[in-house]
């Protein structure tokens, strides 16, 4: 299951072609150790094309979390593009630039299966995906989003991804909104039951 | 589209057939134990709600399907009602397409577990006595002699001295009478007011005539749903060892009387949980937008929503969906990718999402108290939290099905009702295993920890409608 589908699948999956950031991580760029021997052929690595639902993304009063209702959030795929099983040891989500303490949380409580794939809890299976819905629930003001993900994929290699800069609309003036936790109906909308 | 109803029950044949079929592997058996309700052999703290009107509710399959899927465990019909068919004949008799419409309603709510209190109310069939009465809830217990998902009530409010009248004598050959048919039968029998007249006389009432259970309806004055007064009425309807059962509490809304403390759920999320707090039996909630279907919106969930206060709140209570933040104040407790694998104490508010939201169910039925046996289920609405091995181990998401392992005790410190805002701990069943946020949050969540300090504490918070008022611990305290 993946939440960010569940927040606005429709929103989603309308903007995802049009404004979709796909960016593709070779993971020569980022590994520092020494390239393959020109006499055999390279090892394939984990490769990653991160996309978002949208970007950038608008700030919105409603629906971000229980806890904080507004901010800006959307769903975020990331897709193993080398071939290569990866098992992330870490997470790292940034506000402008700079760690936020306020999102330290580890991967596998962040991501998650994308519907309808195949998912393995604590990795990213080879050619397979994860997904989550990210971005910052907050009454403060931020201008992007980024995400970092540090592990080693099946051939022990140490691999860190950084995804791209996820772009935050600006915030109406007057929205912000005091920390409160609100009660929400468990059925907004017309019950499943309907149909009968 | 046009909605699909068997409010006419002559289409309804084929489905009633299937139904037949279907409920026998789906029943569930209402019983007595000492001074508590039991289903299936499990004491249980019964919620109903109102629905007189069921003869005539035009949508019964989706009715209460809803009613069952947000959380009550049983309806309150009345078979006799002039607001739809009516089962009894003047004479007694029973009415063939009326019993046959009745049946339907019974195997629906047997299909969806849920308990049918069926009072009866002679008054409303032209030219019943209670001599004809008796005769006709004699023959309504035989011919519902294969439904165990039921209590009668022999007739509402008898003792307001208008046609509704029935005396203790009458009363009592009635109930004489339900017993020689079927001695399984629960039975019992409602006065009006039973808080006026006086608790204890209710009590005594209910012992005089050797009724089941203890029906009390209430005088409904302003601080109606508050510890105190509940504690004064329940402990001494209790005293007589019977259930005692809260029928007719405080209305939401009525057609001919205004009452105070009825426009907001917290009214009714107060009492409900001091009813159970204090040992009742079994709550009604008592709603008129079940009582008459004959105009207005024919599905019940459309009354009840057309109401923001206090019904659709309150029935949005009955399940609640919490968040259990872990002692940092930070992190919140979240099953990965929303269960089915591990379980961390990493998710934080600032996080988008809803994966640390997690549904909670007290397994004896009713609002969680301290000391209640409760089941967790995650986000993905597929599994529910587990210790693993039973404790000892690591807490998990995996399971898909509550088993002991999926137990928990919740507790806090003085005991009560489990509120918003409130620090809790969590033990594994019957074991001395805690869980436990590993350094307080931020890390893994296990369920290995023998001692109760800050680690095992978590605020509990509730998004779905709850009481924001605390009502006193009982004396001592529950733990």
């Amino acid at each position: 299951m993946c939440e960010a589908w569940n927040v606005d699948l429709r929103t989603a999956a309308g903007l995802l072609p049009a404004t979709a950031t796909v960016i593709l991580f070779a993971a020569c760029n980022t590994n520092t150790t020494s390239g393959p021997s020109p006499t055999q052929p390279p090892t394939p690595s984990s490769s990653f094309v991160a996309t978002f639902g949208e970007n950038p993304v608008p700030f919105r009063s409603t629906g971000c979390s229980a806890s904080i209702l507004q901010g800006w959030y959307t769903p975020a795929r990331l897709q193993e593009t080398g071939g290569v099983t990866f098992t992330p040891s870490s997470l790292i989500q940034k506000l402008d630039g700079n760690v936020a303490s306020i999102l330290t949380e580890s991967f596998n409580s962040r991501f998650g299966a994308c519907a309808g794939t195949p998912f393995t809890p604590g990795v990213i299976l080879a050619n397979g995906a994860v997904c989550a819905s990210v971005g910052v629930c907050t009454s403060s003001s931020f201008g992007n989003y980024q995400f970092q993900i540090t592990g080693t994929d099946a051939n022990g290699r140490a691999l860190t991804f950084d995804s791209p800069v996820l772009q935050f609309g600006s915030r109406p003036g007057g929205q912000s909104t005091p920390f409160s936790f609100q009660a929400q109906q468990v059925f907004a909308g017309k019950g499943p039951w309907r149909g009968i | 589209m046009k909605r699909g109803s068997c409010g006419r029950f002559a289409g309804c044949i084929v489905l009633i057939g299937v139904l037949a079929c279907a409920t026998q592997a789906q029943a569930q058996r209402l019983s007595i134990q000492g001074d508590r309700f039991a289903i299936d052999g499990s004491p249980r703290f019964l919620i109903f709600i109102t629905y007189f009107g069921a003869m005539g509710a035009p949508n019964i399959i989706n009715d209460l399907h809803v009613i069952r899927s947000v959380g009550f465990d049983g309806i309150r019909i009345w078979p006799n009602l002039d607001t739809g068919p009516q089962l009894m004949n003047g004479d007694g008799t029973l009415r063939p397409d009326e019993l046959s419409r009745l049946r339907f309603i019974l195997d629906q709510a047997r299909l969806e577990h849920l308990v049918v209190d069926v009072t009866f109310t002679y008054e409303h069939i032209r030219g019943m006595t209670p001599a004809t009465a008796r005769l006709g809830i004699m023959a309504a217990t035989d011919a519902l002699r294969s439904y165990d998902n039921l209590l009668f009530d022999i007739q509402n409010e008898r003792n307001v001295q208008d046609r509704r009248f029935m005396s203790e004598a009458d009363v009592a050959r009635i109930f004489a009478g339900i017993k020689a048919v079927d001695p399984t039968r629960i039975a019992t029998c409602d006065n009006a007011r039973g808080d006026d007249e006086g608790p204890q006389w209710v009590a005594d009432f209910t012992v005089r005539l050797g009724l089941d259970v203890t029906a009390l309806h209430e005088t409904r004055r302003s601080d109606w749903y508050t510890f105190p007064v509940y504690q004064t009425i329940i402990r001494t309807l209790r005293s007589n060892g019977r259930p005692a059962y809260l029928q007719e509490p405080m209305a939401t809304r009525d057609s001919f009387f205004s009452y105070p403390s009825n426009d907001r759920a917290e009214y009714f999320l107060q009492a409900i949980a001091n009813a159970k707090l204090l040992g009742a039996a079994g709550w009604c909630f008592h709603t008129e937008e079940g009582v008459d279907f004959r105009n207005g919106a024919p599905f019940l969930e459309d009354r009840l929503r057309a109401h923001p206060e206090p019904e659709w709140a309150f029935v949005n209570s009955l399940k609640p969906r919490v968040i259990l933040r872990a002692n940092n104040g930070v992190n919140y407790v979240v099953p990965e990718g929303g269960g089915g694998g591990a379980v961390r104490a990493d998710r934080t508010a600032a996080g988008p999402g809803s994966w640390e939201i997690l549904g909670v169910s007290a397994l004896a039925g009713g609002p969680l108290v301290s000391g209640d046996r409760v089941a967790f289920t995650t986000p993905d609405g597929v599994h529910y939290l587990q210790a693993a091995g039973g404790g000892g181990g690591a807490l998990r998401a995996a399971a898909e099905s509550v088993g002991g392992w999926e137990t928990f005790i919740i507790e806090k410190v003085g005991g009560g009702v489990i509120r918003h805002g409130d620090s809790i701990t969590l033990r594994a069943n019957d074991t001395a295993w805690y869980v436990v946020a590993d350094g307080g949050g931020g890390g893994n969540v296990n369920v290995n920890s023998t001692s109760r300090g800050p680690a095992e504490t978590f605020t509990i918070l509730f998004v779905t409608p709850h009481s924001a008022s605390a009502a006193p611990p009982l004396p001592g305290g529950l733990d």
